[in-house]
């Protein structure tokens, strides 16, 4: 995930189908899937005006 | 090379814990029913009617999950049922579908709902307009506002004691974050309250709200739980930018959330006294509806749309 400059808290490798932790070493042949995990609205959606 | 399991040394390591740890799938599901149980027994009783706000995603579906796996293996006996608010989105179909899905297997009572019944527009009226009337707000403020005052609407409308929602660790310390750069004093006093302040407004019950959104993903789609798992392609907003930043904190100071939302916890919960001074919550002028304010953020936006047309 750091060689691909992505957060690690915001995708969730799947290698064969499964999830995987971030540590996981690959094998050859393995495919690596990187699911981006949605980002939730509620419960706050106010105002763009503070930031 | 598969990754072994630190808890309990099985060889199929499905997600890596805040503290580092790795966990398997089994090991996974002990943590989060661990986790969710705590909050259902410290909210349900006896002969409630619970609601489950299931849209379909993986976080209301695995909140569905836990509740319904807290039925059968508490001796709580109360009723359980689901509703889904269909805000009219193009996105939402494949989440309807996954809610639908999800109650069939588990035999749960569906109920969905149209916001556009409720509230008079829908998500699919609001990108058929030109423009937003007020360029500060983006679409998530409407279908959020929205989306969720129809929730209460129709959790009271079933007769619901409870409403049990999907809200995991990474909303909850996002919105803490939110409302304190807001200043938003109302939302931090009513924020993580299990009591609701006035009879119209059912109270809610977070069941994940110890457990980090990646956990959740990880296990909804080891377990195989019926869920939609995808972005919804309008989301954008401060949210957003308050998250990558959590994210960020999270990967340099490994443990940052979870060691966060105990003292989020306590600092509210020594704070609430002196808040609550401060909060008020109404019942809208216009509506009915509990607020925050005399007239409800719903009726807010709906004037100004109507402005507009």
């Amino acid at each position: 995930m750091e060689i691909l400059r992505l957060n690690r808290e915001a995708y969730l490798p799947i290698i064969g189908g499964k999830p995987c932790p971030d540590d996981r070493y690959l094998n050859d042949g393995d495919e690596v899937r990187l699911i981006r995990i949605t980002i939730h609205e509620e419960p706050v959606a106010r105002d763009e005006k503070d930031l | 090379m598969r990754r072994i399991c630190d808890l309990c040394g099985s060889s199929d390591a499905i997600v890596t814990s805040s503290s580092g740890k790795a966990m398997c799938e089994g090991c996974l599901e002990r943590f989060i029913i661990r986790r969710s149980f705590a909050e259902l027994e410290a909210s349900i009783s006896d002969g409630d009617l619970v609601v489950v706000a299931l849209s379909g995603g993986k976080d209301s579906s695995l909140a569905l999950w836990c509740v319904y796996k807290y039925r059968e293996l508490s001796s709580v006996e109360f009723s359980l049922k689901a509703v889904t608010v269909d805000e009219g989105s193009p996105y939402r179909r494949p989440a309807i579908e996954a809610a639908r899905s999800l109650c069939r297997e588990l035999g749960v009572e569906h109920v969905l709902v149209n916001m556009k019944d409720y509230q008079g527009i829908s998500v699919s009226d609001l990108l058929h307009l030109r423009r937003l009337p007020n360029r500060r707000r983006s679409i998530c403020t409407y279908c959020g506002v929205l989306r969720r005052q129809t929730l209460n609407m129709v959790a009271r409308e079933l007769g619901a004691d409870k409403v049990i929602t999907g809200h995991n660790l990474d909303d909850v310390i996002q919105t803490f974050f939110m409302n304190m750069v807001r200043g938003d004093v109302n939302a931090l006093a009513r924020f993580l309250s299990r009591a609701s302040p006035i009879r119209e407004l059912i109270p809610r019950v977070r069941p994940l709200l110890m457990i980090r959104e990646k956990e959740i993903a990880a296990f909804v789609i080891a377990r195989g739980i019926t869920a939609h798992v995808g972005k919804c392609p309008m989301a954008r907003g401060m949210r957003i930018r308050v998250r990558r930043a959590l994210d960020e904190l999270e990967v340099s100071s490994r443990g940052f959330k979870s060691k966060t939302l105990p003292n989020v916890i306590a600092i509210l919960d020594k704070a609430r006294f002196n808040l609550s001074k401060r909060l008020s919550l109404y019942i809208c002028e216009k509506c009915g509806e509990p607020s925050a304010e005399k007239i409800c953020k719903a009726c807010q936006l709906k004037m100004e749309l109507k402005d507009l047309a």
